[in-house]
């Protein structure tokens, strides 16, 4: 009993001190970010007055001739990129002895690359599409370039999806356990149900460290969301959507550990 | 990582590759691979599969070995 005692004791004075520790280096922090983000919010009032004007024309030029084309050249980019790295993979797949890994290892590399550059051009797609609809309340646009801009967005979906379709049957064929279809809604399920242990705690793994990044970036977002309201007075929605994001982002997260934490959990009084 | 394992000697042993082995205890050419680099550390299920694959026990297949107090490695 009084073993059970002192370790209790030992255990509530090493929580102490590793809070006491990370609490120094924590309040440096805040009061760093504190200065800086004082100092840049004081200076972002006269750099508005000094260059304010010009961003925005800046901007909207550059987007005005960029975004009709921007998302047929990139997704055509992107299209011979993964043609590309799939034929490479074909070759290497139909060359492979069945006994060197270092070969399987690096075509399962090279499609992973492909998935992520089609799934980046995806969000530019988007991003794409959104500024030509932003940039029509500071330009008169006339209809060759809505329509440029809205096929370059249908070509730029429809050719990223079927990129992605190619690479997801190509891993099929090589891991024959593998099922869904990337037209599926449900892709992402069925799947991860598809996947054995090692491949599935390789995407917990990977989900984790999505769920960091995205935090950070959230925070990061929300400065950048109040500096630009500085300079162009953009208002609280992006602020609002923002923060969102990051409720939903992290409520997601703890709501699942706690479901995955135990069934019928005593309620406590 | 203080898990060892044989599994490239035994599969040798009954000449398969990764896919096969693999496909004989149901999971992918890509987890035998982690496993034989110790990348990963398979499941009590999984690991008496393959045992069960050679008709070995699984201590013959994996052993674990933990750090001593002078650094050496000891087998458990």
């Amino acid at each position: 009993m009084e073993d059970m005692r002192k370790n209790e004791m030992d255990k509530m004075q090493e929580i102490r001190t590793e809070n006491r520790k990370a609490g120094r280096k924590l309040v440096v922090i805040m009061i760093l970010a504190a200065i800086v983000g004082g100092f840049i919010g004081f200076a972002s009032c006269f750099a508005w007055n000094i260059v304010g004007d010009q961003m925005v024309y800046g901007i909207v030029s550059v987007l005005y001739a960029v975004s009709p084309w921007a998302n047929i050249v990139l997704t055509t980019g992107t299209l011979l990129m993964v043609e590309s790295r799939i034929r490479r993979s074909r070759r290497a797949y139909r060359q492979w002895d069945g006994e060197d890994e270092t070969v399987m290892d690096g075509i399962e590399r090279n499609l992973s690359y492909a998935l992520w550059f089609s799934s980046v051009d995806m969000v530019l797609a988007f991003f794409f599409i959104a500024a030509e609809m932003w940039l029509f309340e500071y330009v008169e646009v006339v209809n060759s370039w809505i329509i440029l801009g809205t096929a370059g967005f249908a070509y730029a979906v429809a050719y990223i999806l079927l990129c992605q379709k190619r690479i997801v049957d190509f891993e099929k064929e090589i891991n024959p356990e593998k099922k869904g279809s990337v037209y599926d809604t449900k892709f992402n399920k069925i799947w991860l149900e598809s996947c054995d242990e090692a491949e599935r705690t390789m995407i917990y793994q990977s989900a984790y460290r999505a769920y960091q990044t995205t935090s950070m970036t959230c925070l990061v977002m929300w400065v950048v969301c109040i500096l630009l309201n500085l300079f162009w007075d953009i208002g609280l929605f992006p602020v609002f959507i923002v923060t969102v994001i990051w409720g939903i982002h992290i409520s997601s997260y703890c709501l699942e550990a706690i479901r995955l934490s135990g069934r019928n959990p005593v309620i406590l009084p | 990582m203080p898990l060892y394992n044989h599994l490239k000697e035994y599969r040798a042993r009954i000449g398969v590759n990764q896919s096969q082995m693999g496909r004989l205890v149901g999971v992918s050419r890509q987890t035998i691979s982690q496993i034989e680099r110790g990348d990963y550390s398979p499941s009590v299920t999984l690991a008496l599969k393959i045992a069960r694959v050679f008709q070995v026990s699984v201590e013959d297949i994996f052993t674990y070995e933990e750090d001593t107090e002078d650094g050496r490695y000891e087998e458990k």
